[in-house]
């Protein structure tokens, strides 16, 4: 039976990116001098699950770059080679040899066969190198596997595979299984059924044959059953070293019994249905131990769903708070005596929602991990091409973004932590004449703070330098003057087409970056603040909102409109006495709070509504934090708080100045939803 | 919908269905196809500082739709908001958008000899989105370029630059 597996292909790509992260990750965290032994047999285990795949699924190319990894692998793990720092440098290249291969394979994308040529010849070199003098000859018992390789070539096995009479149904197939036992050495293949039962009892998709297999090879038990990793469990494995007399006599016995040995794909169309064939199989005798397999098998803990369902799912979840809130709302004219279970039943649905939602909105929840752990290997080759020594400290690496944040935030911590390495952090000489370690640190940090994820890239380099970029500035053009404060020269590398790189470097100094960072993170409502010390270094804030769907806010009214204004955006409110508030030129006046003075922003000014109130003592002042700065913000009245559903306004029309998108209320109507710093932005534009 | 606004069938050249619409005395046509649906004229959410035929945004089954008013850009006077005021709902450009016009009669088949070029009435007028003048039982009909005239900069229904990207789709 003939089975497509491009339909899996999928998966499989999935899997071997992550096995290939996996590898990367305990490459660069392995100690050569003193490995972990769990930490080698994990990356074993990671290669050897890719070849697997790879073979599965038909790359040839990747098997054999992955086999030659894994066989080094194996031999360090066995302690016959020592680790260098050389090999893992090597192992990395080849990590991404297999990334290049699998890329081909997904996308098409060109494949560099002179590297997988170099690396797989600098592996297999290492290999063959140390053969003679780290392996001693020494022959194991068959019964503990695992650990041995049989150094002396010719040693016979006689395997049965005893499937369960799912095999087929579980979409394995045998052929190629065969075609790798048959590479490995002398190999002869019996299949022998079952008496099948008569029509129509039946059922052609059961296995009812099994295996019978004898191998001479120089391979060990070990990787004889390896072979059969993804289709057997241990118990469906027989694996046993036959005495080289016996050896003879067996196999002389078994192609005496039954039909020649066949070409693998063709076994169970040729051979007799023999129930002799049993004999001489035994599940107590010489069982080899695979408990790997098992752990592989342990209950799977997640599981893998696309992101378009996930985001259905919030958007009906939006849908559903809309609802339960017209509901509530419906009912606060229902006499709650009258209609006391009603409420009581309203409130749980109430609870139940939000909770829901809670879970909902966690299922696209990451761990900034996810991208920080990249760095590691950015960072430790850049450091190397420009000579430069640099350590990476990771912190709060556990903090949770939104999927679809962490992805765009990608690029944009990418640009920051090369032009760290590239432009902050100075050579080793220079360091040291500046009084400074030799190596340099670059630290990515992730915070939540409120209601929003801070992230931020801070290294101990030479901080930016003011009179280079006003220099650069002067002569792109860019109006500068001496008075400008140093925030606002910093705001000079955010322009487009700045860079005071002395050369053009394949890394930075082309004039883009800073400006697509501010570019990229505005446009997943987050905001760029950069602070440097010359000499000292720089410091790089990303503040990003929590999530992109759903937020706390406090419906206020002005007039007749009605307006969101985010929950983390607001310090406090209050009602202002006549004696705080002072007009300090016409149109703009300035509220006194606790020894502040505060500029007063009239919303209804700002929005051109015409009924709003115009006394601010009538009205209600709310303090809110525009990025640090505190401001009065005037409105009518206070309506509540409500947990909204972020509708984008750019969807169908575009982004309205001083706002954050727009929502749904509880009557289907629709608000609009305050952005404090747009707003602040915009009443300093009128 | 009625069909009796459709001629003879014509020979040669593709047909086409137009919905015919009402602005102030005028009879105004765009194609069907670009239609999403009809409802009437409910409130709308202002948004600040928009121009004066941007009526605001709506809720549309859990879409947020933009409104405008199309008398209002054709500087029609007597405007009125009352249970005939009419909004289509289009969907072009990738959008959905709302126009409100006086009203929705007819569904009509024109075919292209039936289509005559609309008369140079040179710049700063609306000329620009109309395609041509179309006859149905001798009334005229105004053609409307709808994409022509929703993706167009003074609507201002789009970012500049992607308004630019989505006509030159």
């Amino acid at each position: 039976m003939d089975i497509d597996v491009s339909r899996f292909n999928q998966l499989f790509f999935d899997e071997c990116t992550e096995h290939l992260a996996e590898m990367e990750r305990i490459f660069l965290g392995i100690n050569p001098s003193d490995p972990d032994r769990e930490e080698l047999n994990a990356l074993f285990r990671a290669a050897h699950s890719i070849k697997g795949g790879a073979g599965i699924f038909g790359f040839p190319d990747m098997v054999s770059v992955t086999h030659t990894i894994e066989t080094l692998l194996d031999r360090v793990r066995h302690d016959e080679i020592a680790l260098t720092s050389e090999m893992l440098n090597l192992f990395l290249q080849a990590g991404d040899v297999i990334t290049m291969q699998l890329a081909g394979h997904r996308d098409g994308t060109m494949v560099d066969e002179q590297a997988i040529q170099s690396v797989c010849g600098e592996l297999g070199a290492i290999s063959a190198n140390s053969l003679p003098a780290l392996q001693p000859p020494r022959v194991d018992p068959v019964g503990r596997t695992g650990d041995s390789r049989e150094a002396a070539a010719g040693s016979t096995y006689r395997i049965v595979f005893t499937p369960p009479p799912n095999l087929y149904t579980r979409m394995v197939r045998m052929e190629p299984i065969f075609a790798d036992l048959a590479t490995m050495g002398d190999f002869t293949l019996t299949a022998r059924f079952a008496p099948h039962p008569e029509f129509p009892v039946y059922d052609p998709t059961r296995c009812l044959a099994h295996w019978e297999m004898i191998l001479t090879t120089s391979c060990s038990a070990a990787e004889v059953v390896e072979i059969f990793m993804f289709v057997a469990d241990e118990e469906e494995i027989s694996i046993e070293q036959l005495p080289p007399v016996a050896m003879t006599a067996g196999r002389s016995s078994a192609l005496a019994v039954d039909s020649p040995p066949v070409s693998h794909g063709k076994e169970a169309a040729t051979t007799g249905a023999t129930s002799g064939g049993l004999r001489g199989y035994d599940h107590a005798t010489t069982h080899s131990t695979y408990g790997r397999r098992r752990e592989e098998h342990v209950e799977t803990t997640s599981i893998r769903v696309g992101v378009a369902k996930v985001d259905q799912l919030i958007n009906q979840m939006g849908e559903l708070v809309i609802t339960q809130s017209m509901l509530a709302q419906s009912a606060k004219q229902l006499d709650p005596v009258q209609f006391e279970n009603f409420h009581r039943s309203l409130s749980l649905l109430e609870r139940t929602t939000r909770d829901l939602q809670e879970s909902v909105m966690s299922i696209r929840m990451v761990p900034i991990s996810f991208i920080f752990n990249r760095f590691q290997r950015l960072v430790h080759d850049l450091a190397d091409s420009l000579g430069k020594r640099v350590e990476l400290k990771l912190e709060g690496e556990t903090t949770e973004l939104d999927k679809g944040l962490i992805e765009q935030l990608a690029d944009p911590l990418t640009h920051l932590v090369r032009n760290s390495l590239d432009h902050g952090i100075e050579s080793p000489e220079l360091r040291v004449t500046a009084g400074k370690p030799a190596v340099g640190v670059i630290t990515l940090r992730a915070s939540q703070q409120g209601g929003r994820i801070v992230v931020e890239v801070t290294d101990d380099g030479a901080g930016l330098n003011r009179e280079r970029i006003l220099d650069k500035a002067a002569q792109n053009g860019v109006p500068t003057s001496d008075s400008m404060s140093d925030e606002e020269v910093w705001q000079l590398i955010f322009t487009s087409g700045f860079s005071t790189a002395d050369q053009v470097t394949n890394l930075s100094g082309r004039g883009v970056g800073m400006d697509v960072v501010q570019r990229n993170v505005t446009a997943m409502g987050g905001r760029v603040i950069l602070t440097s010390t010359q000499g000292r270094g720089s410091r790089v804030f990303i503040s990003l909102p929590l999530t992109l769907a759903i937020l706390d806010g406090l419906l206020v009214r002005v007039g007749s409109e009605t307006f969101i204004v985010p929950l983390n955006s607001i310090i406090e409110s209050l009602q202002p006495r006549t004696a705080a508030l002072n007009e300090v030129a016409p149109g703009q006046s300035t509220v006194h709070v606790r020894g502040n003075y505060l500029p007063l922003i009239r919303l209804g000014e700002l929005f051109a509504i015409p009924e709003a109130v115009q006394r601010p003592e009538d009205a209600i002042v709310m303090l809110i934090d525009a990025d640090g700065e505190q401001l009065a913000l005037l409105v009518d009245e206070l309506l509540g708080q409500h947990q909204v559903v972020i509708k984008s306004l750019e969807t169908n029309y575009r982004k309205v100045a001083g706002t954050a998108g727009a929502t749904i209320l509880g009557d289907g109507q629709v608000a609009l939803i305050l952005d404090a710093v747009e707003l602040v932005r915009l009443w300093r534009s009128q | 919908m009625r069909m009796d606004g459709q001629t003879n069938a014509n020979s040669g050249g593709e047909a086409q269905e137009y919905l015919t619409f009402t602005l102030g005395r005028e009879e105004y046509a765009m194609d069907i196809l670009k239609v999403q649906e009809i409802r009437g004229y409910d409130s709308v959410t202002r948004i600040a500082n928009s121009p004066g035929f941007m009526k605001g945004v709506i809720n549309l089954r859990g879409v947020i739709v933009p409104i405008i008013d199309l008398r209002i850009k054709f500087n029609l006077e007597q405007l009125l908001y009352n249970e005939f005021t009419v909004v289509i709902i289009i969907n072009i450009l990738g959008r959905v958008i709302g126009m409100v016009v006086d009203g929705v009669s007819d569904v009509v088949t024109l075919s292209p000899e039936q289509i005559k070029a609309a008369p140079d009435f040179g710049a700063g007028t609306n000329a620009e989105y109309i395609t041509g003048i179309g006859t149905v039982n001798k009334q005229m009909l105004i053609l409307v370029d709808i994409n022509r005239l929703i993706g167009s900069d003074d609507l201002q229904l789009m970012e500049p630059t992607d308004s630019q990207l989505d006509l030159a789709a």
